[in-house]
């Protein structure tokens, strides 16, 4: 017997409830309905327009920045993957679209069901959907796609919730047929991941396929040169059609360029160079607000930031040594500087507006507990310790004051800067010792946090490998009850304080902006913004 | 071999034979007047001379620790209680500025200390024993000086790692061909001066002819490229410390108080200009120096 | 003599070619796991394959033939991180230092010829003191730090500006102008004061000149004299200083163009320093030192034209 998933999860939290509407693909509303409730609808920053009364314009040009260069047009070989969604947003299609309250909705597949030992998952596909190439895009497609990602040595940065896969198969033209090995909960959040790009243009192109590529979405890629702005025409038979009756997207062309700087891509904003930036600068945000001729959008979740420390060799190996670090951190202040104010705690790194965020257990902060600690580490006249950070602004702020907490209980603290690939090298080698970097804060699934506890993963930069946060995580991943996942993150949560290899310092809420006049773009967890059904008003 | 007392003729260019402990006195003394004389070398020597004050008495002037944070007070903007303002992490602006006078003396001495020590012996060498070894030295000098200053600064310490250390040795490196250069169009230029054919002819040896003939004579350009060269050397670890290859933090270095201004520069603009207006007044005050002395020491250029 | 000069170049070209080669050798970080990333750790097949490829288990002197040999045919590698052909990249950013030195030459040429004339002829008078502070203050104050200053108030407060961008010029010539004017202006400054103080010195120093004060005697007016005599001769010296200038604008505009973002060799150079970007740190540097030997080779002939009296 089969359940009929394809309605949308009803949702248990005030989120889930202002998500739901009648749409046929996920779609909210520029600003409103975000995250945990009619909060947002007041806050004047959330800048929200409600467009129902407007005729949409068709035509312009639309200029988004981000904060970092697109690396690849190829989302296997993506080499920052949280950069180059937004292009992939822009020029392909996914199966299904995740909703903010974790449900999900259509896309290139009209339905889905799944048996109920949770197994095999049967996708049913649009028909008379073809790739920018001409190729039509049936279920041998999506199984060379799915076949790809999860391939030996993948190089997909979202591998992981596609583990579970034993074998994509394709019956007929429409349906697709995933096997998993066990039931799992991101699973399906994996899948909405995965843009479903043309096999014919992988073939031709082989390695070139980065610098050019072909897929099914909304805007089709015309030119990019790496390093330089990325600039997708409008795919003028694309399968979504608009109120109207023709086909979206209302936007000619966009362009997708990089300011890495934050404060630097606001100005541009403002200054009428582009109409969308993601990733305002917390310091900006109340300039921002302030400023008329654009709109400040919050997203779901935000950037985290988080200390590490190498369980792996000395002086870290030693767990009480470890805890005495998470004693002395005075993370609610760190947070508070960093941020403004705006920043909030979370243990497990988790963003405030979603359905799994937890609260407690959390770590004391107690630097008289810290000092007893290290000396029942055996440090009583204390211990001289490399921290290591990737030389960027917030980090630099982070290690002075995670330093100066450190040594006024003993742990003297020389704080080594370092260029990214040369951080990233120390810490693949196992060789750092205390260090702080970016993690936490997405706001997707729980279940997608699991390569932070899996030693084998790349983002696991202190190699943490704790077998009973494996084994609960396989667990909850299996269960789909959010309650009951809820409980074991409680679990997990104590776990992790205990073994205090990742101390997660807060998170800084994340803003994106664009000019006054944007309408109807779609912004998702995460910073990420889609176009398919954004206008500009006159 | 020369006595001691003989009084050579004087030569264009060169004002005394230095050979003579009695004309190192008069020489002294003629410093002394022109010192007095050139304005440049006056407030440039004031400005150094001020800098070097600061940095020898900076726990005094700013006993508080520069770099320990008071996240209460963050970003200030300038008052009575903190003249230049503070930081993103609560520390007095001018402070920090203080100690950094100390980051800032220490680089340029050091970086100028290897760009001396390894220029002017290949510099010598090459106008002096003129042979092949010298030619491939001002080759690779050659080499090394088309490379813009900056970029090899950043090369090399990129190389090296982050860290003071590694800046003094990259920027010691960048300004070794100046020396060089210096130094050999300085030999070159005395050794053909008669009084030296003369000791050689006699029979002095070269150790001698170097350093009681050349050496002296020749050190008054040198004199004025430490100065310069000081000035570059600060303005090259601003470079480096902006970039992240500088005085690791809490170190109050002015180029990576730039560095961490930079992104509060459209609400907290103080980060930015005083940390500058430092390395500008400190450069400024080299040059002068520098000017200065080129206008004492050097007679040719002398009317200028 | 033309002949000569560019044969005595090429020792110093292969000595740079070297001191690149050796610079990205003994740069930490392993290529391989570079461009390879995390799959390093698991596929050693991989590993192997590349390091092979790469050559990176020959002899160092044989490596550094075999990419010397590669240079000369004109292929200089593929970006480890954009896996762009290096050549591309820098052909299309190559231009746009060049625009931006060029601008930025313009702009201090402007300010240098009335300052520095201004400086000789009035010597002594507070028009020279104030004209040498200025000067010196152009070399005292750190480029990056006008620009920073540049954008707080031209970009943020009075909105003039764009703060940071690049548009081509054959898309829209005058916007190219207006994004790179600050970047250009925080560039010129340095040179402009250079120049200044060349300019002047080497007036100072013709306008004593003989000639000069024959032509004065023969009761020529001062200012036929400046024009037609000392500016002329006097401007030879400042020729091959601007020229010197324009080799040393060209690699020096590194942090400029990552603050400004301008699209150009220096910010490629300054990102793939900090990436381990071998291939395009090596390639880039060997060109942009070209085009200094380069430039400085023609300031070295034009130098042997225009004053007759150099052989």
């Amino acid at each position: 017997m089969t359940r009929d998933i394809a309605a949308r999860a009803t949702g248990t939290t005030l989120v889930g409830k202002l998500a739901e509407r009648a749409t046929t693909r996920r779609k909210l509303l520029g600003g409103a309905a975000l995250g945990a409730a009619g909060l947002l609808l007041l806050d004047p920053r959330a800048g929200g327009v409600f467009a129902q009364d407007e005729t949409p314009v068709r035509g312009g040009l639309a200029r988004m920045a981000g904060f970092g260069a697109l690396t690849s047009l190829d989302p296997y070989a993506s080499l920052n993957s949280d950069c180059d969604r937004i292009s992939y947003a822009a020029i392909y299609d996914t199966l299904i679209a995740m909703e903010l309250d974790g449900s999900f909705s259509p896309q290139l597949s009209t339905e889905w069901t799944v048996s109920d030992d949770g197994l095999t998952y049967t996708f049913t596909i649009r028909e008379g959907v073809s790739f920018h190439d001409g190729t039509p895009l049936d279920a041998a497609a999506v199984v060379f796609n799915f076949d790809r990602y999860r391939a030996e040595g993948t190089t997909y940065p979202y591998a992981t919730p596609l583990r579970p896969i034993t074998t994509v198969e394709a019956p007929d033209a429409t349906t697709v047929v995933f096997t998993l090995a066990n039931p799992s909960a991101p699973f399906l959040a994996g899948v909405s991941f995965a843009p479903i790009v043309s096999p014919t243009a992988v073939e031709q192109l082989g390695d070139d396929f980065q610098l050019q590529s072909v897929g099914s979405g909304p805007f089709r890629f015309t030119e990019w040169t790496p390093g330089s702005k990325a600039t997708f025409d409008r795919n003028e038979s694309y399968w979504l059609a608009a109120p109207d009756g023709q086909p979206l997207p209302y936007y000619d062309q966009l362009i997708i360029d990089a300011v890495p700087d934050d404060s630097v891509r606001l100005l541009n904003l403002r200054s009428g160079e582009f109409e969308y930036v993601e990733r305002l600068s917390i310091r900006d945000v109340t300039t921002a607000s302030a400023d008329t001729s654009i709109k400040v959008h919050p997203t779901v979740g935000g950037t985290g930031y988080c200390l590490a420390m190498n369980p792996n060799q000395a002086p870290f190996d030693n767990k009480v040594l470890r805890q005495a670090v998470q004693a002395a951190v005075d993370r609610q202040s760190i947070i508070d500087n960093i941020s403004f104010g705006e920043g909030y705690l979370s243990p497990l790194g988790f963003a405030r507006d979603t359905w799994f965020y937890l609260e407690e257990p959390s770590p004391v902060y107690d630097p008289e507990l810290a000092k007893q600690l290290l000396t029942e580490a055996g440090y009583p006249d204390g211990i001289d310790v490399s921290f290591s950070i990737i030389n960027r602004p917030v980090d630099n702020q982070i290690a002075q004051i995670v330093a100066d907490n450190l040594t006024e209980v003993g742990i003297r603290t020389t704080i080594d800067v370092l260029e990214r690939t040369t951080w990233v090298e120390l810490w693949n080698s196992r060789q750092g010792q205390i260090g702080s970097l970016i993690a936490g804060g997405g706001g997707t699934d729980p279940g997608l946090a699991a390569s932070m506890y899996d030693p084998s993963a790349a983002s696991n930069f202190a190699g943490y490998d704790s077998a009973p946060i494996q084994e609960l995580i396989a667990e909850q991943d299996q269960i789909s009850d959010q309650a009951e996942r809820l409980r074991i993150w409680g679990e997990i949560g104590e776990i992790r304080i205990d073994d205090a290899v990742y101390v997660q310092i807060g998170i800084v809420p994340g803003y994106g902006a664009s000019i006054a006049n944007a309408r109807d773009f779609a912004v998702h967890a995460h910073f990420l913004l889609e176009f398919d059904e954004a206008w500009t008003a006159e | 071999m020369a006595s001691s007392t003989h009084e050579l003729p004087s030569v264009a260019g060169v004002r005394d034979p230095a050979g003579t402990p009695h004309a190192f006195r008069v020489r002294l003394r003629r410093l002394n007047r022109d010192l007095r004389r050139s304005k440049q070398a006056i407030m440039g020597l004031t400005i150094v001379g001020i800098l070097v004050v600061l940095a020898a008495a900076a726990p005094i002037l700013a006993p508080a620790d520069p770099g320990k944070p008071n996240l209460s007070e963050s970003l200030q903007s300038p008052s009575l209680s903190h003249p230049f303002g503070t930081d993103e992490l609560g520390r007095d602006i001018l402070g920090r500025i203080i100690h950094g006078a100390r980051v800032s003396l220490i680089v340029a001495g050091i970086a100028v200390g290897i760009s001396l020590l390894g220029g002017v012996p290949i510099g010598v060498i090459s106008g002096y024993w003129q042979g092949a070894i010298g030619s491939v030295l001002m080759r690779l000098m050659d080499a090394i000086q088309a490379f813009p200053g900056v970029l090899l600064a950043i090369a090399i310490a990129s190389t090296l790692g982050p860290g003071i250390t590694n800046a003094m040795i990259a920027i010691g490196i960048v300004g070794i061909p100046t020396f060089a250069r210096l130094s050999r169009g300085e030999v070159l230029r005395l050794r053909s001066v008669e009084f030296v054919n003369a000791a050689i002819s006699t029979g002095a040896g070269s150790t001698r002819v170097l350093s009681r003939h050349i050496l002296p004579n020749g050190v008054a350009p040198v004199i004025v490229a430490i100065a310069t060269s000081c000035a570059g050397a600060i303005l090259t670890e601003a470079s480096l410390s902006f970039v992240g290859l500088g005085a690791a933090p809490p170190n109050p270095s002015w180029g990576s108080m730039l560095q961490s201004g930079y992104p509060f520069m459209q609400i907290a603009p103080w980060l930015s200009i005083f940390p500058g207006l430092a390395i500008a007044v400190t450069t400024l005050g080299f040059i002068f120096l520098g000017d200065g002395l080129r206008d004492i020491l050097d007679p040719r250029l002398r009317g200028r | 003599m033309v002949i000569r000069r560019l044969v005595e170049t090429i020792p110093v070209l292969i000595l740079m070619s070297m001191l690149v080669f050796s610079l990205t050798i003994l740069l930490p970080g392993d290529p391989v796991l570079g461009m390879l990333g995390p799959t390093a750790e698991i596929d050693e097949v991989a590993v192997e394959r590349l390091r092979t490829e790469l050559r990176l288990d020959d002899p160092l002197p044989v490596q550094y033939l075999a990419w010397l040999r590669n240079v000369v045919q004109g292929d200089l590698g593929r970006s480890i991180s954009t896996k762009q052909p290096v050549a591309d990249a820098l052909l299309t950013r190559l231009p746009v230092t060049a625009l931006l030195s060029a601008y930025a030459l313009t702009i201090a040429v402007i300010i240098a010829v009335p300052l520095g004339v201004l400086a000789a002829v009035k010597r002594g008078t507070a028009w020279d003191i104030a004209a040498s502070a200025l000067s010196v203050l152009g070399l005292a104050v750190p480029g990056f730090w006008l620009a920073i200053l540049m954008i707080m108030l031209l970009a943020v407060n009075l909105k003039w500006l764009p703060a940071s961008g690049y548009v081509s010029p054959l898309e829209n010539p005058l916007e190219t102008l207006q994004h790179l004017f600050m970047p250009a202006l925080a560039l010129g400054v340095a040179s402009a004061a250079t120049l200044t103080r060349q300019l002047r010195s080497s007036l100072l120093e013709v306008l004593r000149e003989d000639y000069v004060l024959t032509a004065r005697a023969k009761g020529l007016r001062g200012q036929t004299v400046i024009a037609r005599h000392a500016l002329r001769n006097a401007l030879i010296p400042f020729v091959t200083v601007l020229g010197l200038s324009l080799g040393h604008l060209f690699g020096g505009s590194l942090i400029i163009e990552s603050i400004f973002l301008v699209p150009g060799v220096g910010s490629l150079l300054v990102n793939a320093i900090f990436t381990r970007d071998f291939p395009v740190i090596q390639a880039g540097t060997l060109v942009i030192a070209l085009v200094v030997v380069l430039v400085n080779l023609g300031v070295d002939v034009l130098y042997g034209f225009l004053d007759p009296r150099i052989a």
